[in-house]
Order: structure tokens, then sequence, then C-alpha cells
């Protein structure tokens, strides 16, 4: 069996040219994308940087808080002060005095009271058609 | 050769910053979330210790009421508020 002979259309200088010109291109594009991955790499460092220097800069307070506030939770007793204000808006509700007083301030206002005297009708009948 | 390998030079560079890119860009992520967590549980504690300062004040001015307008019910409230202190 022969191999078959392959014949270039192109004359030996100018393959050797185009070959020059792409390895020019790959070369060029290299340097590129270098570049591109470079200041993409320098942005996330940059951002890194920001981000855990806010961090550091809010965790002793951030720390602070969240501790006091753990602290004081961990003495509550949540169903005693859940029933102490049911207790204090029911107070409210039958003494329109604390409610005004005390629970308006807080906003623990007692819903108006529903067996209010209802709106009277109007009493002028409508006028008759003409 | 001389060009293959500058290449090789350029590709193994390119492919350090990637890496790079990536170690960083896992850093800039973790450091974010951390930072929102910090900012997200201070905002949270320092809302719910202002309403604790809230009902601090509303035990005192029940206890300012209790005084000038004497109920049992008043007193039975905060004395079982006491026997189970609320807060400390």
């Amino acid at each position: 069996m022969n191999d078959p002979e392959i014949k270039s259309p192109l004359p030996q200088g100018d393959l050797s040219t185009q070959v020059a010109s792409l390895q020019r291109q790959v070369f060029t594009l290299l340097l590129v994308l270098l570049v591109v991955s470079a200041t993409l790499a320098a942005y996330l460092r940059y951002e890194d940087y920001i981000y855990h220097k806010d961090a550091a800069a809010i965790r002793p307070q951030a720390m602070q808080v969240i501790n006091a506030f753990s602290t004081v939770t961990a003495g509550i007793n949540r169903p005693a002060l859940q029933d102490f204000l049911k207790q204090l808006v029911a107070y409210g509700q039958k003494n329109p005095d604390f409610a005004q007083q005390v629970l308006k301030k807080y906003g623990f206002a007692p819903p108006p009271a529903t067996n209010a005297p209802a709106k009277p009708a109007a009493v002028a009948p409508a006028a008759p058609k003409k | 050769m001389k060009s293959e390998t500058m290449n090789s030079v350029l590709t193994f560079v390119l492919g350090v910053f990637i890496v790079l890119g990536a170690i960083f860009a896992v850093r800039a992520i973790s450091g974010q979330r951390e930072f929102r967590a910090l900012q997200f549980g201070a905002a949270q504690s320092q809302a719910g210790l202002n309403q604790l300062q809230q009902l601090q004040l509303l035990v005192n001015d029940t206890r300012e009421y209790g005084k000038l307008h004497p109920s049992p019910d008043i007193t039975r409230m905060l004395d079982a508020l006491q026997a189970k202190p609320a807060t400390r």
C-alpha cells in the first residue's frame, strides 16, 4: 500500500508564513488571557481583603451585642412573659384608663370594643323617585 | 522551539492565575457571608434588646400605675411575673 502523498495547495513559503502567523496569534491570545485572569484575580483578592477587613471591624461590636442578647434572653421565661402581656391586654380591655395611660404608649392598645352601640341607621327616608 | 517554550510558560502562569482567582473568589464569598451574618445577627440582637427594654419600661409603668390605682389584678400579674422572673 502506498501512503497517499499529501500535497499542500500552498507553496512551502506560504505555509511557514501562516504557521508563524498562527503562533503569533496564539501568543497574543495567551497574553491577553493572562492579563484578563491576572486582573480578575487581583480584583477578587481586593474583594476578599475588603470583606475580611469589614468583618473584622464589626466583629467586636457585633459579638458584644449578640452576647448581651444571648445572656439576657437566657434568663427569660418566655411563657410567663407571654402570659403577663396577655393579662395586661385583657386588663386594658376592662380598664380603658390603663389602656390609655400605659398600654397605648407601648403599642398594645386593645382593639376597639366590638360591643359598642351600633351606629344608628339613617333615619331620613330616601327621597321618593320621581 | 523558543515560541513553544514561551507558550508553555504563559499557559503555566495562566493556570496559576486561574487557581489563585478561584481561591480568592472562595475566600471573598466566605468573607462576605461572615460579614453579612455578623451584621444580621447584631441587628437582630439589637432589636431584641430594644424590645426587652420596652418590656421592662412597660413593667415599670404598670407597677407605677398599680401604685396610683391599686388593683388586685395588677398586683397578681406583677407578682406572677416576679415569681417567674421574665427579665433579669
